[in-house]
């Protein structure tokens, strides 16, 4: 095993890392709710350049809010940083409200409803495609276009580029390496620039048209504030939405008795997803030490790398007994969009999609089941990425519905 | 029964008005509009339901019955 600076005390100390996919091979989320179920809170590993993961509901929940504590923005400049800082999750405190602000109207739950009927639209023309065979592949043909389009269109992005962006999306979340990830995220600024100029020149009915106009502080944004703003949302947009319902589905075509029962009774579909959401929460969150503390036992040093583990926390028994069980009777919330003033401002817009998807999804296909030819495929990193998911049906089972 | 709300701590999950609109108002970008209020008689559960949704743990509940 690797070495562990001289601050961090040996028990706490665990061989862990998020981005070897063979410990996930598996289970997505075993192993990581094993560690709150033995109790732990907050751990060291010595990879991926070295980190204290917090995987516990209240340590999470306590990090996300102190600011001051676990931080976002840059502790001191580096001069010989290329790297874009993203707007606004790289930043903390009035700067990041101030950033954040026009993100909120844009993604605000009113703004995102008034979107709602674009999304069913596309969401049946996916699944009518999807459920013409009797066997689908989920994630090419419904999880992936669907949040992805919408988002591609909200931006500006051209909706035929969605392969090319999709791969850059993903080649960067599943990068361990800070350097190789950074030049990935420079790939991803170098795609927006273009898009920005042809809006400055001629503004549009999109999202990157508003930013332009948006009031910072009673300034415009910068080019660079820009470019910024486009990374994040690139890389928050076009990915979480399509794991998110990718677990769910997977999830219910394993679990024929909760998808007869939403089925049958779609006013279970809110709850149920919600519950979905919270057991198969596929996010982390990364952090670094703003000061030096004492957090749950663990000595913390400023500077160092933190990342909080929302799959773990949101499966920790101290906060939902029995979490491995699906309950959609269950009423805790949970934090599967974070916690905090950086909770995700996309919330709305996925929850939105979701609901959509189960509504329509349960309604038009057949009742569906797991291909066993074809188990699913995934792979970790700093957001669990589902590659593949294949659904098989019976068509009898669909014209006796009908 | 009442409802004390920290508004300052509100990060716009939106949780609370997803259970019970009527209850706990929303403002246009979807941050809590209200400190607070009297629970009107028979809403009782709902409130409690609302309070609960909240991630930030910031709805409470001053029950004076208790």
């Amino acid at each position: 095993m690797l070495n562990s600076p001289a601050h961090i005390p040996h028990d706490l100390v665990v061989d862990f890392n998020l981005f070897d996919d063979h410990r996930f091979a598996h289970d997505l989320h075993d192993e990581l709710i094993r560690f709150v179920e033995e109790g732990r809170n907050i751990f060291w590993t010595p990879h991926n350049g070295g980190q204290w993961v917090i995987v516990s509901h209240e340590a999470v929940f306590q990090a996300a809010r102190d600011t001051e504590t676990f931080r976002n923005s840059p502790l001191v400049g580096n001069p010989d940083s290329t790297e874009t800082i993203q707007l606004p999750i790289g930043l903390d405190g009035e700067a990041h409200a101030a950033y954040r602000r026009v993100l909120v109207q844009a993604f605000s739950p009113k703004s995102v409803g008034s979107m709602a009927g674009q999304i069913r639209e596309l969401t049946v023309e996916l699944i009518e495609r999807a459920i013409a065979a009797d066997a689908c592949e989920f994630v090419a043909q419904v999880a992936e276009p669907l949040p992805v389009l919408i988002f591609m269109k909200l931006m500006g992005f051209p909706v035929e580029r969605m392969a090319e962006f999709r791969t850059l999306v993903l080649a960067g979340i599943s990068e361990g390496d800070q350097t190789r990830r950074e030049a990935i995220w420079q790939q991803v600024v170098e795609v927006c620039r273009p898009m920005i100029r042809e809006r400055q020149e001629r503004r549009r009915d999109d999202l990157i048209s508003r930013l332009l106009d948006a009031d910072i502080d009673g300034r415009h944004p910068t080019f660079e504030e820009m470019e910024a703003y486009c990374l994040m949302l690139f890389i928050a947009g076009l990915d979480t939405v399509v794991n998110a319902m990718a677990l769910t589905v997977h999830h219910l075509a394993a679990d024929t008795k909760l998808q007869a029962e939403m089925r049958a009774n779609p006013s279970l579909i809110v709850k149920g997803m919600e519950e979905m959401l919270r057991r198969y929460a596929a996010n982390t969150v990364p952090r670094f030490v703003g000061k030096d503390a004492t957090f749950f036992g663990a000595p913390l040093r400023r500077g160092d790398a933190v990342v909080l583990l929302l799959p773990s926390a949101n499966n920790d028994p101290r906060a939902f007994p029995d979490p491995r069980t699906v309950n959609a009777d269950r009423s805790a919330a949970h934090i599967v969009f974070n916690a905090g003033p950086h909770r995700c401002v996309g919330s709305h817009l996925a929850r939105l999609e979701i609901r959509i998807l189960l509504e329509e999804w349960l309604a038009r296909a057949p009742a569906f089941r797991l291909d066993p030819a074809h188990p699913w495929t995934y792979h970790t990193g700093f957001v669990f990425s589902i590659d593949t998911l294949h659904l098989r049906w019976d068509r009898a089972v669909r014209s006796e519905a009908a | 029964m009442k409802i004390v709300i920290e508004r300052s701590g509100c990060v716009g999950n939106a949780r609370c008005a997803a259970v019970a609109e009527a209850l706990f108002p929303l403002d246009e970008d979807g941050y809590i509009a209200t400190d607070g209020f009297d629970v009107p008689s028979g809403m009782e559960g709902l409130a409690r339901r609302g309070a609960r949704a909240c991630p930030e743990r910031i709805v409470h509940v001053i029950d004076e019955s208790d």
